[in-house]
């Protein structure tokens, strides 16, 4: 539909009238989603979708109305269900709010990017892929290789009584590439691990792709014939491809202040941290300097505004080790108390927004990866996830990745498989002996980050320097 | 209710579609909608009220050997679907010629027609919440109540129709002690009965109780553990990640895939099987294939069957199961054994009740290796009675060994469990589980 949200304007101050406050977020959104196997065609979905949430404010109280009917008559209908919402939760409202939480915002985002998107045409797109998947299969020891691409192109536009009006485009590729291969009784996979950006057609070379494709087959080779990762306590070196999803659960879920205030522990869960613990809990070492950055270009959740239209600027969370912020938006601020970031954000128009991790980055320290291999006796360099899982309190954790390399006497040795460890947040964060410097940093997230009731998917985005932690419980398969 | 108009948008989208198609094309269709409420509470109050119509339609076309798919909404207004749907094709005839041939598609066929329309009383807001805040004064609850009507619909060029239409409720919750110990509580079905809401409260209100005492925590080890169905169901869950699937099989993938060669065995007491005769989901796929009413897949410990949709049986050359194409299971059912409610503590004698566990993953997916936490209503037994709850446990353990050489026991009772995933909509399905006791399961952390 072509509908444009100022058109709709009269229908909502007139559907809406006698309310303290009204906003309207439309949500359009394209997904091509192209993958290829053994170098062969695999899938091409494309999907758009298209909807607005009505936000209703009565007496304090917030009301939601979602339709994809963009007519007057479905607007309309959003319209009232908002406001019957907003009615029923007056019987027995949680907190009682004012418009001040939907300050008024005018102004334009956009993703930056060397090349538009509008260059990967479909069939390039495929072609690259199979190529990528071929060269993979070609291998004796592949059994399958596979290669995907997401590319999604988000445009949010918001209006409110208040005077609100912004709009924000997204341009994302998310991309793996992955070769699973078998020798004898042994199976190992070796991927790119889910690679997810706001960039343009840059991201899709086709020399970067058959790069990755030798270096992927050249370590699943290695994995078929190494030995099982160790069972002991031993240092641990972290690269940015596993380090981003540790950070992930480890610090961005437990500060968010809608789990502290109990919202999610029905599902996504509680947290260790209390309200006490702001501005006095050591998290780690004075090197552990975490942040909310949502200015870092390529990003997935760079943005301007989240979607209650606070401008969003960076912000620390953990600051030379000690705990200053949590990730909160302004609703959750005002329940709490507590300072927080411009975090509100809703996967889609169907859903309110809640508060959600945007960019959660560790700053570039000063140690170079010579630095950190040098100073380990005995340990495990460990690349890339595929296994994640913690406790709805987020302390006890456990991860495995794909690939490890020990390292004995400060020198990396043989290939191990199967690479796991677990321990507990604080412990865990406060072993922290290096943080890797700049030319260790690198870019990642995730279009995957489930929470809330009903549930959402968030976008994600995760800068991170390569770290080593020391006397970590590792171990092997089963 | 706008079941008839949903219905009729969907067949007049059908007919659209399939009137513009050009020579050699095909076009399958599937639909999606929903109209919803969701009530979200903390501390047994509102923290969000909203509701969502929404509808989508998924378009697949055919053209010898290539194919592509386009995903749009569809609602009840017949102007803006037409725009909508005409634009669409027409995207998607373009696509669809600019692609390279996928040596491995399946040609539609014409499947049938079916049409399956269950209607129920559905809860509505303003008594439900007044109902919880009297029944739950003064107690902590957090969860949600999801309510309203769900649709799915498949049809094909070649004349293939099939419809389904539920009205359904679930309310998800979980109560909590002072000291933050919780006990989980469900009420779901078609029929709402404000009498049963307020008997579900009144049991987790109960189950609370012991959760009050003083907390227990126990090193790691092995120890002897009940799996109430709740925490089952998460195991269940896994399953559905690969386990079952014939695909992933083929692709190396397969967690299960020892159990499928024959070089390992549960115990001769696990039977599971997909059910639809539960009535929680259609019996048609994405392709309008209807499944068989019952499907054994593993039988006296040892697996039958694995998931094979059409595309992986024309793969693989194997024969097609009418699975969908996630070959994940839809309605699972474990069969239960002789294990009386009254006697479960006494067969765990000192060991671990646990009534749900949290975010199970592989460990060591090609062995079937799993790990995970205990959550809600875990207690720690000692001589058969209940000492108090436990500071919550990281397990790591094989599937080899929780449905195998550790399986002592499976109850003589089952539970149906709705699924309650509401990610972008409305999920179907779910499953029908019993308690299993397990002995040594590992616990790590």
């Amino acid at each position: 539909m072509r509908a444009n949200l100022h058109d709709f304007r009269p229908i909502l101050s007139k559907a809406l009238d006698g309310c303290d406050w009204w906003g309207i977020r439309e949500y359009r959104e394209t997904t091509q989603f192209r993958m290829a196997r053994n170098g062969q065609n695999a899938k091409n979905e494309t999907s758009f979708d298209h909807g607005v949430m009505v936000e209703a404010m009565v007496a304090g109280k917030i009301g939601y109305g979602a339709t994809n009917e963009l007519t007057s008559d479905g607007i309309e209908r959003a319209c009232q269900k908002a406001k019957t919402n907003a009615h029923l939760s007056a019987l027995s409202s949680l907190f009682t709010f004012d418009p001040s939480i939907r300050p008024k915002a005018v102004g334009n985002y956009h993703s930056k990017f060397e090349k538009p998107l509008e260059e990967l045409a479909p069939g390039l797109v495929q072609e690259r892929l199979m190529k990528t998947t071929k060269m993979m299969a070609a291998d004796e020891a592949v059994i399958e290789a596979s290669a995907y691409v997401m590319i999604t192109e988000t445009q949010i536009n918001y209006l409110s009584s208040n005077g609100s009006d912004w709009s924000q485009t997204f341009h994302m590729v998310t991309k793996d590439l992955s070769a699973t291969a078998k020798k004898g009784e042994i199976t190992q996979n070796r991927s790119l691990g889910m690679q997810g950006r706001q960039w343009g057609a840059e991201s899709l070379e086709e020399s970067q792709l058959l790069k990755e494709s030798e270096r992927i087959v050249r370590e699943v080779h290695q994995l078929l014939v190494a030995d099982d990762c160790p069972t002991e306590k031993m240092d641990m070196i972290l690269s940015p491809d596993q380090l981003y999803l540790q950070v992930h659960e480890s610090i961005g879920h437990p500060l968010e202040l809608d789990r502290i205030l109990g919202d999610e522990r029905n599902y996504a869960g509680w947290s260790f941290v209390g309200p006490e613990d702001f501005g006095s809990l050591r998290y780690g070492p004075d090197i552990l300097n975490v942040t909310f950055d949502p200015g870092l270009p390529g990003e997935m959740a760079s943005y301007q505004f989240d979607d209650n239209g606070v401008p969003a600027t960076k912000e620390f969370l953990i600051e030379n080790g000690i705990l200053k912020n949590g990730i909160g938006g302004i609703e959750s601020q005002k329940r709490s108390g507590l300072g927080g970031v411009s975090c509100a954000r809703a996967t889609s128009w169907n859903r309110p927004a809640i508060d959600r991790m945007g960019n959660i980055n560790i700053e570039p320290g000063e140690s170079s990866m010579d630095d950190m291999i040098k100073s380990t006796e005995n340990g495990v360099l460990m690349q890339t996830n595929r296994s994640w899982s913690i406790d709805d309190y987020r302390n006890k954790f456990q991860f495995g990745c794909e690939y490890g390399h020990l390292i004995k006497d400060g020198e990396i040795k043989g290939v191990v498989k199967n690479p796991n460890y677990r321990s507990s947040t604080v412990p865990f964060w406060n072993s922290l002996s290096h943080v890797g410097n700049g030319e260790t940093f690198e870019i990642w997230g995730s279009p995957y980050c489930g929470k809330g009731e009903p549930n959402q998917v968030i976008r994600v985005g995760h800068a991170i320097p390569t770290c080593k932690f020391e006397n970590i419980e590792v171990f092997g398969g089963a | 209710m706008n079941s008839v108009k949903w219905e009729e948008s969907f067949k007049k989208a059908s007919e659209l579609l399939f009137s513009n198609l050009k020579e050699g094309e095909s076009l399958n269709l599937n639909f999606d909608g929903e109209e919803t409420t969701f009530l979200r509470l903390n501390n047994a109050k509102i923290r969000q009220a909203s509701t969502v119509e929404q509808g989508s339609l998924e378009l697949e076309l055919h053209l010898g050997q290539k194919k592509a798919d386009f995903g749009v909404p569809l609602t009840l207004n017949q102007l803006q679907n037409e725009e909508v749907l005409k634009e669409a094709l027409a995207n998607l005839q373009k696509e669809v010629r600019s692609l390279p041939d996928d040596p491995f598609i399946s040609p539609l066929t014409n499947e049938g027609t079916s049409r399956t329309v269950l209607e129920g009383e559905l809860p509505d807001g303003e008594s439900f919440i007044k109902a919880v805040v009297k029944e739950t004064l003064g107690a902590d609850l957090a969860g949600y109540l999801t309510t309203g009507q769900n649709y799915r619909a498949n049809a094909n060029s070649l004349g293939q129709h099939h419809w389904f239409s539920s009205d359904s409720f679930f309310f998800d919750y979980s109560l909590y002690t002072a000291k933050e110990k919780a006990v989980k509580g469900s009420y779901a079905g078609s029929h709402y009965k404000e009498s049963e809401l307020i008997d579900s409260l009144d049991d987790s209100i109960r189950a609370l109780e012991v959760m009050d005492r003083d907390q227990v925590e126990l090193k790691p080890g092995a120890y002897k553990c009940y799996l109430a169905p709740s925490a089952l169901n998460e195991i269940a869950g896994l399953l559905g990640w690969s386990a079952l699937s014939g695909g992933s099989y083929k692709r190396g993938d397969c967690p299960l895939a020892d159990l499928y060669e024959g070089k390992q065995s549960f115990n001769s007491e696990v039977t599971i099987q997909e059910n639809f005769n539960l009535g929680l989901s259609p019996r048609f796929n994405e392709w309008g294939e209807v499944s068989k009413e019952v499907l054994p897949l593993i039988e006296q410990g040892k697996m039958k069957e694995l998931f094979v949709s059409r595309e992986t049986a024309n793969e693989y050359g194997l024969t097609s199961n009418q699975a969908s194409s996630s070959e994940g299971p839809r309605a699972l059912e474990i069969l239960p054994g002789n294990l009386k409610r009254e006697d479960i503590l006494k067969e765990i004698g000192t060991g671990l009740y646990l009534s749900n566990l949290h975010y199970l993953n592989w460990s060591d997916k090609n062995k079937g290796r799993i790990t995970g936490m205990t959550r809600f209503g875990c207690l720690w037994i000692e001589n058969g009675e209940v000492v108090g709850p436990i500071k919550d446990l990281r397990f790591d353990e094989t599937l080899y060994h929780i449905f195998g050489s550790g399986l002592k026991a499976l109850t003589d009772f089952s539970e149906v469990m709705m699924e309650t995933g509401t990610y972008s909509g409305r999920s179907l399905g779910g499953a029908k589980l019993p308690g299993m006791v397990v002995e040594g399961f590992k616990f790590t952390l």
